[in-house]
């Protein structure tokens, strides 16, 4: 039962990839010439569109496999463990820099954005950048309380 | 440190849930059949009532993500009301899943004729596996923190 879970949630990880890395072949250099067609003034666009998708696919692929090895953690009963703390920092870090680069990208949306005549898409583009810091902070509380329970772990041993 | 991000994270669920309370009420007096209906009809429609009875266990889940976030707070991760509060997480996801499926089951079925609703059957796919994801995280993490207490 214990290793059907982590195995879904693997193949999600999986998927999710999967998803993403579609995304990075097909959608990124479309909407990046996609842009300069619809809206010639916006042509500038191209190589900012670009380096920005493929530049926010890097720690989001290195939050992955870290989420990964932390369910073969999980597996092996090893989740109150050194490295799962060291894991979930590396998925903070990555959640931290999506979401910088996110809002770093915000102006090259709001340019489309206002082309388009479409305000709701730098709402759903805040969205999406605060979604990583949400994980973020979420890893770091996790990280915080796995590392009081090895601490804690840790000291019973050397008293007992 | 710990503080903020705790906060910070309670925020968050409240923002969810009130979006998603403002979407739900705003999102049926926007759809084109309800220009000629007064307020009393939008809202009773029987699909619509479903659609809120179907978001209780939503709501139950994120009340139980925010209970959770406290019991952290508190550092009373490892008791057994924070493993209670991912067990009914756990339930609320299941549950949420199940009625997603009816919920696309009858538009499968009962669609207008002429009317594709390949949108909203993929949005309730995806909808679905969410929840699944959630009730197998959840009754991961449920374990693990049973196994520590």
């Amino acid at each position: 039962m214990k290793q059907a879970s982590t195995l879904f949630l693997k193949a999600t990880l999986f998927v999710m990839g999967g998803l993403v890395l579609a995304f990075c072949i097909f959608a990124v250099p479309a909407i990046s010439s996609g842009v300069g067609v619809e809206w010639p003034e916006l042509a500038y666009l191209k190589y900012p569109i670009l380096i920005a998708g493929y530049l926010t696919a890097i720690p989001f692929f290195i939050a992955l496999y870290q989420a990964f090895k932390l369910l073969s953690y999980i597996d092996k009963n090893t989740a109150f463990s050194v490295a799962s703390v060291k894991a979930l920092k590396y998925i903070k870090y990555c959640g931290i820099a999506m979401s910088i680069l996110y809002f770093a990208g915000m102006p090259i949306l709001f340019q489309i954005a206002d082309a388009d005549d479409a305000p709701g898409l730098v709402l759903i583009g805040l969205a999406l950048a605060t979604a990583p810091l949400v994980v973020a902070v979420f890893a770091a509380v996790l990280q915080k309380l796995l590392q009081n329970a090895i601490d804690i772990k840790s000291e019973n041993e050397l008293t007992v | 440190m710990r503080r903020g991000s705790i906060i910070f994270l309670k925020a968050v669920t409240v923002l969810i849930g009130i979006v998603a309370l403002a979407a739900m009420i705003r999102f049926p007096l926007t759809e084109g059949r309800a220009v000629n209906l007064d307020l009393f009809s939008i809202y009773s429609d029987p699909f619509i009532l479903y659609g809120y009875a179907a978001s209780i266990p939503f709501f139950i889940g994120l009340y139980q993500v925010f209970k959770l976030l406290g019991y952290i707070g508190e550092n009373k991760v490892f008791s057994p009301s924070s493993a209670r509060a991912l067990r009914i997480i756990k339930y609320c996801a299941i549950t949420q899943s199940v009625l997603i499926v009816i919920a696309a089951l009858y538009i499968m079925m009962f669609h207008a004729k002429g009317d594709d609703p390949a949108g909203a059957i993929a949005m309730a796919i995806v909808a679905t596996f969410i929840s699944i994801v959630i009730a197998t995280a959840a009754s991961v993490f449920e374990r693990i923190l049973q196994k520590q207490l």
